[in-house]
């Protein structure tokens, strides 16, 4: 069991081997194999950082978000969260949890019940957990609108009534009243135009200070985690396999699928991704993954080392860990 | 596009059919309410007149005379209560037993649900007109056994709606983050689960009154209704078999009568469902 | 501006929708020359999806209305020609179309062969309905088998054969897309439309993508019009960059100059949100408006700092700074 332990600060969140396989059935029911969406993965979140976990689809990175919140229960691993153990806990101890730990949907407007008006919804939780008044459940709620910049009337309206950004909003509105200390933004900014992903960003950020947040910033897009994120962990099917501060892995990237992924970024006025891009092929069936690493298939630095053993997550220098045998300072 | 009924109820007067369905409904409810007041010889359901009996239609007797002499027009519209009685009180037990019943099953996935959907299979298995009657035979022909034997046959339908329909519910987003918010099982089934499949059952309802009607006049058809001289429409039917074809007038009336009824909740609950019911609704976005 | 393949002009495009008339596109210019790579960016509601479905002539035909304009392609006024011309002669043959999702591209219950082969024997068949003519029919399914795989091959899709025995389920969203590609250019057209062709792929299969249509429409010298959302693909494979807001189009440039000096508020406002490594978040104040009832004049005016009373009574006008360089401002200013 190994622990991440970073450079000293206060640690919030810590996993530990964690995994999360989906039994894979076939016609019969018959259980033909695991589909590991997580496997094995160990990570510590400091106490006011923003951690980025990056990767694309099928790589798990949703899928942890979740199993750290306790949508999905852990098939294995421990998730310790300020000090207590929550992983695998039956629904009434987690009930409790939730103050303190909370998560955002990438859709917003699904997140909401569509019946409800937004009033209601943003009422819940203060209905849930506090013994509050009515009136004073309607001053908590005014305060968190105010927060995040929406007007009162919006507590009239129903979720459909107002723009997309706005049922962001809401959601994070929702989530605040409970006055979490981590939250897990599972794609805060897919879907939402340019124009207006600047602005939520900013919101996240001014409500990160307001309230003492720290973020878990689940993204598939890049250049939104370069300019949000502390530090970044990079996952590729299921297992992590970069993590450092996001400057240094953005400049000198570690392991190859990281460099592959970083280069794959257009970079309006810098050179074009596609006149040098070389990763080729497509990630392998996540049901049978390759023996040892599985980035190996499409690697072009793989070995025959690479096909027999596992590579794990390794500290290499101050806060960085990559897991690659051939792990290289710099990539020409 | 939301379901507030104001705006519902300006769709629904939109749509030709359902406005047919709604006006008949309409209808049977004044009927069945002023009976007394709209029957020209209110006292026919009970007294009888020898003397006139099977009289063709006229203009004193809208429908002629039974073979009681009674007019068999005054005789209808009191049946119209006894219909809309067994109807809506048949309907209202059964969706109180079966929805309930739904909802745990449908929340839980443990034995407790697969028991309850078990029972209800069993229930399903057998056809409800046969098992109705069954019930009625054994118990005696009245009218509260006909409700009794409709109801226990009829709840096991809305408990596999309910427990279906709140299964798909359960992976609505909303469910889940309610559920992250700390909400109870009570909490998400009561306030978040039921409001989002009320239409379904609202509409389910409206459609099941039609055939709920139909199967309460054939119980009344077979005798195991409410006895003579109720003017029930199915007892009235199976009183003018003998007297058919000549006095073809004793079973046009309540055939009619059921016709209409039965349509009108058709077309009403065909209406509602295009509205509410989002796989059918047209979408007008992109 | 010389021989253009495609030209639009004064598009005007409605749809009726319930609660009123959108004015989706009003009077939008667009011309592309012979294997020139132009791209379509915009938000949300800008109206470069209706722009290419206008194209194709594949909008909506009870709701859509096309009220002025024209559409000129290969000097013949698309507006003008009967339906059953365009589909015949122009719809997946001289202009072909990828589409944004090309998982309901294909009926999911057929192979992927099966549903190629269908398209070829409806679209290319010389003999339709000969009774007589069977092995001429059977020599030209062989042929047009040979051509699908030779242009899967094209594509770089592993094993072609196998490919086309899989139904769409079984395969991923990128090889979905290359066989997206091979079918728009199978019956070598003029112009591919492509619609937000890997908004949703991954970045590094997008990157793949990108490479590959770069490269085939340069080797076959085709035009492609490639409407985006995402600026960093349009800098990557665009010769020209057109953007649109609300349904007007705002400036049209080559893409070094789009990127580099752009003349519209709106477009530097555009670029200035993009993330980028010095930080700063800047938004544009304001939202995009609705299209039932539109600001007046230029639609960006109440989100333009620059805005003045002409931009609030007129929509400006085409205005060409310099040989390659469009834009429709009242205010032009060399951002740089």
């Amino acid at each position: 069991m190994k622990v991440k332990k970073t450079d000293g600060s206060d640690t919030i969140l810590e996993i530990n081997e964690l995994s999360k396989w989906f039994p894979i059935t076939n016609a019969w029911n018959r259980k033909t194999g695991d589909l590991k969406a997580i496997d094995g993965v160990s990570l510590a979140v400091n106490k006011g950082e923003i951690l980025g976990v990056v990767g694309e689809s099928g790589c798990g990175k949703s899928t942890l978000g979740k199993t750290i919140m306790g949508i999905h229960k852990p098939s294995s691993g421990s998730i310790n969260f300020e000090g207590g153990e929550v992983a695998g806990l039956n629904p009434s101890q987690s009930r409790k949890l939730r103050k303190r730990l909370q998560y955002t949907y990438q859709d917003p407007g699904s997140s909401l019940d569509p019946r409800w008006k937004i009033g209601r919804s943003l009422d819940e939780p203060l209905k849930i957990h506090t013994d509050l008044s009515k009136e004073e459940r309607f001053e908590r709620v005014r305060e968190i609108l105010d927060a995040v910049n929406l007007p009162e009337m919006h507590l009239e309206l129903y979720p459909h009534e107002i723009s997309g950004g706005q049922q962001r909003r809401v959601g994070l509105a929702r989530i605040l009243t409970l006055h979490p200390s981590l939250v897990i933004l599972d794609e805060p900014t897919s879907g939402l135009d340019v124009s207006v992903q600047a602005t939520i960003l900013k919101l996240f950020l001014d409500l990160k200070k307001k309230f003492d947040l720290t973020y878990i910033f689940i993204s598939h897009d890049l250049s939104v985690v370069r300019m949000m994120c502390d530090r970044i962990a990079v996952m590729y099917l299921g297992k992590i396999v970069e993590l450092g501060p996001t400057e240094a892995v953005f400049k000198s990237p570690r392991h190859p699928y990281t460099q592959s992924l970083l280069s794959a970024i257009p970079e309006i006025g810098g050179g074009r991704v596609t006149e040098n891009f070389w990763l080729e092929g497509e990630p392998p069936d996540p049901s049978r993954l390759p023996s040892g690493c599985s980035f190996r298939t499409r690697c072009p630095f793989q070995t025959q080392q690479c096909a027999l053993e596992q590579p794990t997550l390794v500290n290499r220098a101050g806060d960085r860990w990559d897991a690659c045998i051939h792990s290289r300072k710099t990539f020409s | 596009m939301f379901e507030s009924a104001k705006f519902i109820i300006s769709k629904l007067a939109k749509d030709r059919t359902s406005l047919v369905g709604a006006c008949l409904i309409a209808g049977l409810i004044l009927i069945a309410l002023f009976a007394p007041l709209l029957a020209p010889y209110p006292q026919d359901v009970t007294e009888f007149h020898p003397p006139e009996r099977l009289l063709g239609p006229s203009m004193s007797h809208f429908f002629g005379t039974d073979r009681m002499g009674s007019d068999i027009f005054s005789r209808m519209l009191f049946g119209a209560r006894i219909t809309i009685a067994i109807a809506v009180i048949a309907i209202g037990v059964s969706v109180l037993i079966g929805v309930p019943i739904g909802l745990i099953a449908g929340y839980n996935k443990n034995w407790i649900s697969d028991g309850l959907m078990r029972v209800s299979d069993i229930f399903l298995a057998v056809p409800q007109i046969i098992l109705a009657i069954a019930i009625a035979q054994t118990l005696g022909p009245s009218i509260e056994n006909v409700i009794l034997a409709l109801s226990a046959t009829y709840w096991p339908f809305w408990a596999r709606l309910v427990y279906a329909e709140t299964r798909s519910a359960l992976t609505e987003t909303y469910v889940e983050a309610s559920i992250a918010l700390g909400a109870s099982p009570f909490r998400v089934m009561v306030f978040h689960v039921l409001p989002n499949i009320s239409s379904s059952i609202i509409v389910r309802t409206t459609i099941g009154m039609g055939g709920t009607i139909l199967t309460a006049a054939a119980l009344g058809f077979l005798g195991l209704g409410p006895p003579a001289p109720s003017p029930e429409w199915g007892r009235t039917i199976a009183e003018s078999r003998e007297f058919l074809p000549e006095a073809w007038w004793y079973a046009t009336a309540p055939g009619v009568a059921i016709f209409l009824v039965v349509m009108g909740f058709n077309l009403f609950g065909d209406g509602l469902r295009d509205i509410l019911d989002p796989r059918t609704r047209r979408s007008h976005d992109g | 501006m010389g021989d253009a393949l495609l030209s639009v002009e004064n598009l005007h495009v409605s749809f009726s929708t319930e609660n009123g008339v959108a004015e989706v596109l009003d009077g939008v210019n667009l011309s592309i020359q012979t294997g020139e790579i132009v791209g379509l960016v915009g938000e949300s509601g800008c109206g470069k999806t209706t722009l290419a479905r206008s194209i194709l002539g594949i909008l909506p035909k009870n709701s859509a209305k096309i009220s002025d304009g024209s559409i000129v392609f290969d000097h013949q006024n698309l507006l003008d020609m009967q339906e059953q011309d365009v589909a015949r002669d122009i719809r997946g043959r001289l202009i072909t179309f990828i589409p944004q999702d090309p998982f309901s591209s294909f009926n999911p219950v057929f192979t992927i062969g099966a549903q190629i082969m269908d398209l070829m024997k409806w679209k290319y068949s010389k003999q339709q309905s000969s009774w007589f003519a069977l092995r001429a029919r059977k020599a030209e399914r062989e042929n047009h088998f040979r051509r699908v795989l030779e242009l899967l091959q094209t594509v770089q899709l592993p094993d072609p054969e196998g490919i086309l025995r899989k139904y769409p389920h079984e395969v991923s969203g990128g090889q979905r897309q290359r066989i997206m590609i091979a079918m728009a250019l199978l019956p070598e057209p003029r112009l591919i439309i492509a619609d937000e062709p890997t908004t949703a792929l991954d970045v590094t299969i997008q990157a793949q993508i990108l490479k590959l249509l770069k490269r085939l429409a340069r080797e076959r010298n085709v035009s492609v019009i490639f409407t985006t959302h995402d600026l960093g693909a349009a800098y990557e494979i665009c010769d020209r960059v057109t953007v649109m807001y609300a349904g007007q189009e705002a400036e049209s440039a080559s893409v070094d100059k789009f990127f580099e000096k752009p003349r519209h508020p709106y477009t530097k406002s555009l670029l200035g949100s993009l993330p980028s490594k010095s930080g700063g978040l800047k938004g544009i104040p304001g939202q995009i408006p609705a299209l039932i009832n539109p600001p007046s004049g230029c639609r960006f005016h109440p989100r333009c700092s620059l805005a003045s009373e002409d931009c609030i009574t007129r929509r400006p006008q085409v205005n060409w700074p310099s040989d390659d360089h469009m834009v429709r401002c009242y205010h032009p200013k060399i951002y740089d």
